[in-house]
């Protein structure tokens, strides 16, 4: 239980930490502020784990755990788990959710109503689809994953193992993929 | 605590391996809910056991505090690594990023031509797909003239949208 309350108070300072960052900063790369912050609040949170006593001071003997070690992986593969399974999901979601963005591209019309032609050309706020593709390429081309030359595209060799891992996953599943 | 991690990582295990065999063997139409399924399946199993190995070890009456440690933590962690495995999931049967390296190493030559990469992924029909998809996840409801959202596609628009706002994140996408 000792863990479990250490992460709650862990996440909600991350999360106020980074909430402050982002609204009073102009951050190019979120994702390496957000895993750097949280590499940054990793140890403080190890550090309060270990000096605390087991109980915190006030959880009844039922709810403590008696191996202190073990608390302590646990409770760090628990903040892991909240930070890039919750906090950083969210972030991913909210700044490029293709599902996402067309949710909130129909709650903003004025009517409340959007066909898919609507929704084509009005793709984050009027931005439209080619932009969001645009951008899903060029976070390839970032990510050495493909190559562009000549008005071609290849994958690069990191590119190639990665679409045989994930054909061969998407085949196991049976998923038809992509959409 | 020992035992609850100890459980909850094979009933995890045995959740990544069912799901797994059902999909690879059997035709299934509504994935998500059938993942939710057998992961609380997977959960009711990672109580009994833990309550199971508790109670080896003494007297369950007696042992109702250890008993709340493992299952909790057992099943805690099971949730940790869902939150840790559906992202990863939702790459393999959604991302466009993914499809496009598949495509291009399913092309002739493993090359494309940019301009029909663009027309296979920037199309109305890609949006639509999408949009029916929403639609089977009671997210939005189709009437002819468009597509609006339900309450619960409302809700979670809403709820973005201020984490868009509080984050200044801009539109995105």
């Amino acid at each position: 239980m000792k863990s479990i309350l250490l992460v709650l108070a862990a996440s909600i300072v991350y999360t106020g930490l980074v909430t402050t960052i982002f609204r009073v900063i102009v951050v190019r790369r979120r994702i390496v502020l957000m895993c750097g912050l949280f590499l940054i609040t990793l140890a403080p949170f190890i550090v309060v784990h270990a000096v605390t006593p087991p109980n915190l001071g006030f959880l009844p003997p039922g709810l403590t755990a008696p191996a202190r070690w073990v608390d302590l992986g646990f409770g760090t593969f628990l903040y892991v788990a909240a930070f890039f399974g919750g906090i950083l999901q969210v972030y991913n979601l909210a700044d490029r959710g293709f599902s996402l963005r067309m949710l909130i591209d129909i709650y903003e019309s004025p009517d409340g109503v959007l066909t898919a032609e609507d929704v084509f050309e009005r793709y984050s706020s009027g931005r439209g689809l080619a932009w969001m593709y645009q951008k899903r390429l060029d976070g390839l081309l970032d990510r050495g994953l493909i190559l562009i030359v000549g008005g071609s595209v290849r994958n690069s060799e990191k590119g190639r193992k990665v679409a045989l891992a994930y054909e061969w996953l998407q085949r196991f599943l049976r998923l038809r993929g992509g959409y | 605590m020992l035992t609850g991690v100890a459980v909850g990582l094979t009933c995890f295990a045995a959740f990544i391996v069912a799901h797994f065999v059902l999909f690879h063997f059997r035709e299934v139409r509504d994935r998500a809910v059938v993942v939710l399924a057998i992961f609380v399946a997977a959960m009711g199993a990672c109580f009994v056991f833990s309550a199971l190995v508790v109670r080896h070890g003494g007297d369950l009456a007696a042992s109702r505090g250890p008993l709340l440690v493992a299952s909790l933590s057992g099943v805690l962690l099971m949730c940790a690594l869902l939150i840790l495995y559906m992202p990863f999931y939702y790459t393999i049967a959604t991302s466009l990023s993914v499809r496009t390296l598949i495509t291009v190493q399913r092309s002739p030559n493993r090359e494309i031509s940019l301009a029909v990469l663009k027309a296979k992924y920037v199309a109305v029909d890609l949006v639509r797909r999408r949009l029916e998809a929403m639609v089977q996840s009671d997210l939005l409801v189709s009437d002819g003239g468009g597509f609006r959202l339900t309450r619960k596609g409302r809700l979670i628009a809403r709820v973005f949208r201020l984490i868009k706002i509080g984050w200044k994140l801009g539109p995105g996408g």
